[in-house]
Order: C-alpha cells, then structure tokens, then sequence
C-alpha cells in the first residue's frame, strides 16, 4: 500500500534521512517513533509529496507520488505537525473547502462534511468560525479536513498534541475506525502509550535511519511467548533447569529488576503450565506468573537497546 | 462556484455588511462630488477612475502579492499544495479571489466611470475600460506570481507589504505617462502603428497592450502556481514571451520616432531570456536534489529532453543565440549610438548569467553551506565590483577591464562579450575540477 523505497533527504547542510525503506500494508497503522530529530516529520512530508527526495521513490497504492503527485493527492491526507487553519472560516467552510479542493464531487460535499463532522464530534461547532475554537477543537478540525475527501492513505504527525484525555481517547477510537474501514495510516507521536492502543506496525528511526521495523502484537501468533515471571525471593536454578524445561531466558530484558525472570518458552499454554510447575517443583517463590505482550514503549526501547549496545 | 479558492475568498471577501456598505458609500461620495462639482460628470469620472485605481489597481494588487506569502507565514499553503487542484485553477483562484473585495468595489467604480464619462462625452471610453481592467489584472497576476517566487524566503515574507507597496508605487509611477498619452491622443494630435494596424489610436493601442501583457501575466501566474504544485511547467514560456517581445518592437511605429531594427529587437530578446536565466537561477539551481531528479527523468527514457535540463540553461543558451545573432547583424556597424552598442551588449549580458550560473552551481554542487545563492552573489560582487574599484585606484585599468569588462567607453564593439567568454571558460574549468575532485572523494 505505502511503498517506501532507498529514500535519502538532504538540507542544505545536513543529511536528514539515508536511504529509508519501508513497505506498509493495506490497513495498517504504522507508528513512527524516534527521538526529536530523527526525521520522522522530514519522511511524512516526502511520503505526502512536498518535499523531494535526493534519491528513492514512494509509492501509494501503485501511484507514485514523485511522478503523479496531484493524483497521489486524491488519496492522500496529511496533518503537519505545525497546522494553520483558515480561522475567518466557519468549521463548514472549512470542511467544504477542504473536500472541494480534493475533488469531492460537488453533489456529494454536504454529506461529507457531516459524516466528517460526526465522526470527530465536530457538529455542534459547524458554524462557528475555526479562529475561535479552542486548541483541542482546532486540532480535530484539521484532522477532520485531512479525512473529509475519505483518503485511503492518512498520515498524522503529532495528531494528540494539546488534546485532553478524553480527546485522546476519541482520536483513539477514530483511528481504529479508519483502520477497520480499510485506511492505512501512518501515524508520528511521542507518547508512545497512545500509539500502542491502534498501532499494527512500528517504524523506529533514528539519526535518519531506520533502526526497527516490526510488526505488533504477532506474538501470539508463533509457537513461543515471554513469560514474565515475578520470584518473592531470590532463587537460584538448578543446573540445566531450563535446558531440561525447553525455556530460554531472554538476556536482553533481564537486566532491569533482579527478582523478576524473563523467559521464552515454546508450547503456547501448555508450555507455560509445564514451566510454572517444574519452577514450582524446584523450590522456586513464583507469586507471579503471566504472559507478556510486548509493548510499544517496549518494543522501541528494545530496539533503541540492541542498537546502542545498552537498555536506555 | 466552480472554483474552490475563489469561493473561499469570497467567503472571506464578500460578507453580507461589505456587499451593502460599498455601494451606499460610493453612492455618497458620488452624490457629494455631483453637488459641489462644476463639471459634474466629468468630475464623477475622474473621481471613480482614482478610486479605481486606488483601490482596485493599488491595494488589490497588495492583497494579491500577500496572497501566498500569507499562507506560508499562516501554514495553510501546504493545505493547498496537497490539493487535487490544478496550477490553472489554483491561479486563476488566486488572481482573481485575493483582490475579491477590492473587484468589487471596483466594478461599482467603472459602472459609475462608464456612465459619467458617457454623460460628460469623454473620448474613448470603451478603450479605457478594458485598458484599466485588463491592467489591474495584469498588476494582479504578476502579483500573485511574484508571492508564489518569494514565499519561500525570508526577504519574501518581510515585504509582504512592502512588495506590494512598492509594485503599487510603479504602477502608479506609469500612470500620468499614461494618461498623458491619451490626453494627447484626444486632441487628435497622435496615432500609433502596430504590425498590420497602421494607425490605432493611443488608448485603443494601451488597451491592446493591456489586454496582450496582462494574458502574458496570467501565464506567469499559472506557471508560478505549476511550481509551487511541481507540476511540469511549459518550458517554451520565458522563450516566447521573449520572442513576443522582439516582435513588439519590430512591429511599433511611433511618430517621429526611428524603427526599431532586427538586431535591437533581437537584443531585447536576449535581455529578457538573461532575466529568465537570472530568475531560474535563484529559484532553482543544480541542486544535489535537482540534480537528481534530472538524473531521474533521463533514466526514465520517455522524458522529453527539456525536463531534462534545467530550465534557466534553456533560457541561457537561448539568450546567447539572440545576443550573437543580434551581434552578428551589427558585426560591420561600428557606430557609437546606444542603439549600436545593445547587439554586442546583449551578448556579452548572456555569457554574464552563463558564468553566473557556473559559479553559484559550483558552489551549490560542491560545497555543503546552506545559502550557495547568497554566497556566490558575495564572490561575484567581490569580482564585478571590488576588484575592479581597486584596481582602477591603482591605475591599473587594464586590470579593471579584465576584471569586470564592460568598463570602458566602447561598448558597442565586442570586447565585453570576448571578456565574458573569457570568465566563463575559467569558471567552467573550476566547476569541472571540482566537480571531479568530488566524484573521486566519493569514489
């Protein structure tokens, strides 16, 4: 669906990205994670088509925004981290304006602008004008005019930036919405937390590079898990313990507390049981006993960890 | 409305109070003008030509060179670049939408001019109307084009008002002269040839042109907004603008006045594609990036060869057959008439911008600063104006000369241009070594 091929960015004095690739499917949502810095906004805008590559292409559903940027555009909804409304407009005009200008047929914008409207609880502020609304509601205005032309391809840098809680917990349930509807989503934010709640994919990028690209919650798709294993008390092994088990301590995520065991262990459920009773046998002081999913922040860390040598 | 950006102006431009308030003032101020007024409609169309003016020509063209730039400053450009728009409507949204208000209260202006100077037995009356309308619209579109070059800059968005004041400020500069013309044209006392019309009036002859320069405006807008959208933009604009101008020339025949002659006509050619060149040069120089879409397009093999290349070297090399064509005409005239002197000048001008063009893409391609442009426009000045003055207070003429060859009295005879080819052999030889110390560095 989003095609990104060998993309390198130059400023004028610096390179921003060296040469990122990466293939997001159908429906996906991919979580762009990295630090401040990292190029994360510099590669939405080459991938929406306002800034040109060095070298590299990227294509979205077979077109290639390079070459055909106009019609890549009908497919296309981007929300910069930096937005500006039109604030003398009222919100419909705002959204009509916005679906006429990616060509919405003109007997069709009204229903887009409500059916828009609806689905970012926007309908009571139709006539007020954009200048005065509140952060929150700018800021779900302008992803409203990002969705409003229905895109098959949305990218949000920052899209939670000043929006409360319950805002966030909305966009939440949006994007899980356009991702059930069919919508690919490319999606760049710093708290990781949220992302977590609708995110397939993540793309960490770091110093302009791509330092991780993983697909989330596939865990329980392969015949091993992590088990997190939380001990009362120190406990030692017995030799050949978990060679005899078939479990695997992982040493990557070890290191954090001493009385907690990271283990991966084969046989999905039946594995599990058959680990917590030969621990259980061999004297050890389990009190807790679950599997782990990994999470974003965790993923990202043990990513950022592999590359710099350390857990951060 | 077909149009979404000229929708939104008038969204913007066009509320309820405005539509009302315009023409009960202008009704006022018409009314006050007819009672104290000795010549009323005489003096009625004068006054609504001035607001006209004022205002439609004046601060419409303002609005409109604020029109990107205010986006830009605004962050909704982006907004609109991602549109599924095309550059023509984007263009004529933003030509015709920015000074919405200002049309409208210019309308009134030249329903009330029309009338009044109709009432008063004012000559030309039509000529005027559409010399003034297809002159606003001129004023407009280059505006518009103009904010779509500058906004990227920063000297771009510091004279947003400025600009537009100071493109105002020329327009009204013309008008007396203009007006003047007319006037002189009302006593009968003058007419104009132009190609096949032998005798046009003057105000029929302005509006002519008015109407002819403001589609070429509207050209340059469209081809600013194809920019802006990275739509391919027709490389052939700059190229016949130039050539239409040398036609202009070639065909105008003022009283009392000597025709213009192929090699002058030809020199103006070439001093329009120098512009060209400079203008192509700042907005877009070989660029490691523009490199590499050139390299692109070539690899891809269907591309035709002018998206190949870019288009400043086509308005370079363009000037440079003009200016040595227009030298070759004049090759055996050694007269020291101004007129004798544009041939070789204009020659000389183009080697200029192709060594130009050589130093800031040597410093573009093979240096990481952040502003090449600005550095090199440094070392030029450094070379064409320093070196030169310091030379000279030496006593050292001779050195002057080389430095920066148009110095000296003759001017018509091909010293410059020989001074030019000169300078630009040099910087090519730089450019070429350091464009191969930097492929072996990267080897």
């Amino acid at each position: 669906m989003i095609s990104v091929n060998d993309i390198v960015f130059d400023y004028p004095d610096k390179r921003a990205l060296h040469g990122v690739s990466v293939e997001v499917p159908q429906g996906a949502v991919l979580a762009l994670v990295g630090p401040n810095g990292a190029g994360k906004s510099t590669l939405m805008r080459v991938i929406a088509g306002l800034e040109e590559p060095v070298a590299g292409h990227v294509v979205l559903n077979g077109i290639s925004v390079l070459e055909q940027p106009r019609l890549a555009h009908r497919r296309l909804g981007y929300l910069s981290d930096f937005f500006g409304l039109y604030d003398e407009l009222t919100v419909r005009q705002c959204l009509v304006h916005a679906a006429s200008i990616r060509a919405v047929a003109p007997g069709e914008l009204d229903a887009a602008v409500q059916r828009t409207a609806r689905r970012l609880n926007l309908q009571a502020r139709l006539d007020e004008t954009a200048g005065s609304l509140s952060r929150g509601l700018r800021q779900r205005l302008a992803i409203a005019q990002a969705i409003v032309h229905e895109p098959a391809v949305l990218l949000l840098d920052e899209p939670a930036a000043g929006l409360d809680p319950e805002a966030r917990g909305s966009l939440s349930a949006l994007f899980r919405q356009l991702q059930q509807q069919g919508m690919t989503l490319v999606v760049s934010s710093h708290i990781l937390a949220e992302l977590e709640e609708y995110s397939s994919h993540m793309l960490a990028i770091r110093d302009g590079r791509v330092s991780a690209f993983t697909a989330l919650g596939q865990a329980a798709q392969t015949d091993t898990q992590v088990l997190r294993i939380v001990l009362a008390s120190s406990w030692l092994a017995p030799v050949d313990f978990w060679a005899g088990t078939g479990a695997q301590p992982c040493k990557a995520l070890a290191p954090f507390a001493p009385d907690v065991l990271w283990v991966e262990m084969p046989g999905q459920a039946a594995g599990a049981a058959r680990l917590l009773k030969s621990m259980v046998g061999a004297g050890a002081p389990v009190c807790e006993f679950a599997v782990h999913r990994e999470s974003l922040q965790d993923s990202y860390l043990r990513t950022s960890a592999a590359r710099h040598g350390s857990p951060e | 409305m077909n149009n979404p950006e000229l929708r939104r102006y008038a969204w913007l431009e066009l509320g309820l109070h405005r539509l009302v308030a315009v023409p009960v003032v202008l009704g006022a101020l018409a009314a006050a003008i007819m009672a104290i007024s000795g010549n009323p409609f005489a003096a009625l169309a004068a006054a609504s030509l001035a607001v006209f003016s004022i205002i439609t020509l004046g601060w419409g063209t303002m609005q409109a060179y604020a029109s990107v730039i205010d986006e830009v400053r605004d962050r909704t450009w982006d907004f609109q670049r991602m549109a599924a728009m095309g550059p023509h409507a984007l263009a004529a949204g933003k030509v015709l939408g920015a000074p919405l208000l200002s049309w409208y209260i210019g309308a009134w202006c030249l329903v009330i001019y029309g009338l009044a100077g109709w009432r008063a037995g004012l000559p030309h009356l039509p000529q005027t109307l559409v010399g003034v309308v297809a002159a606003a619209l001129m004023a407009h579109a280059l505006a518009v084009a103009a904010s779509a070059l500058a906004a990227r800059t920063a000297l771009g968005v510091r004279s947003r008002r400025f600009g537009g004041v100071l493109l105002m400020l020329m327009l009204l500069w013309t008008l007396p002269s203009l007006m003047s013309l007319g006037e002189r044209d009302a006593a009968g006392s003058q007419t104009v040839g132009w190609w096949l019309l032998r005798e046009i009036s003057v105000a029929g002859f302005l509006a002519l042109n008015a109407v002819m320069f403001a589609a070429w405006a509207g050209f340059a807008a469209w081809r600013a907004m194809a920019r802006e959208l990275r739509e391919p933009a027709w490389w052939w604009g700059w190229p016949a603008f130039a050539a239409f101008i040398a036609l202009w020339l070639l065909g105008l025949q003022v009283p009392g006045l000597p025709r213009v002659g192929l090699a002058e006509a030809l020199a103006a050619a070439a001093a329009v594609l120098v512009l060209a060149g400079y203008l192509g040069l700042s907005l877009d120089p070989v660029t490691s990036v523009s490199w590499a879409r050139l390299a692109r397009l070539a690899a891809r093999g269907d591309s035709p060869w002018h998206q190949r290349v870019p288009q400043w070297v086509i308005h370079a090399l363009a000037a440079l057959a003009a200016g040595a064509l227009a030298a070759l005409w004049k090759v055996a005239d050694t007269s020291l008439t101004p007129q004798g002197a544009a041939a070789p000048m204009s020659l000389a001008l183009a080697l200029m911008m192709l060594r130009d063009a050589a130093i800031v893409t040597c410093f573009s391609l093979t240096t990481r600063v952040r502003k090449p442009i600005a550095l090199a426009a440094f070392y030029i000045a450094v070379a064409d104006v320093l070196a030169p003055l310091l030379a000279s207070a030496f006593g050292q003429d001779a050195l002057a000369r080389a430095a920066f060859p148009f110095l000296g009295a003759d001017l018509h005879r091909f010293y410059p241009a020989m001074g030019m080819a000169a300078h630009l052999a040099i910087v090519l030889a730089v450019l070429g070594w350091r464009l191969r110390a930097r492929r072996a560095a990267r080897a």
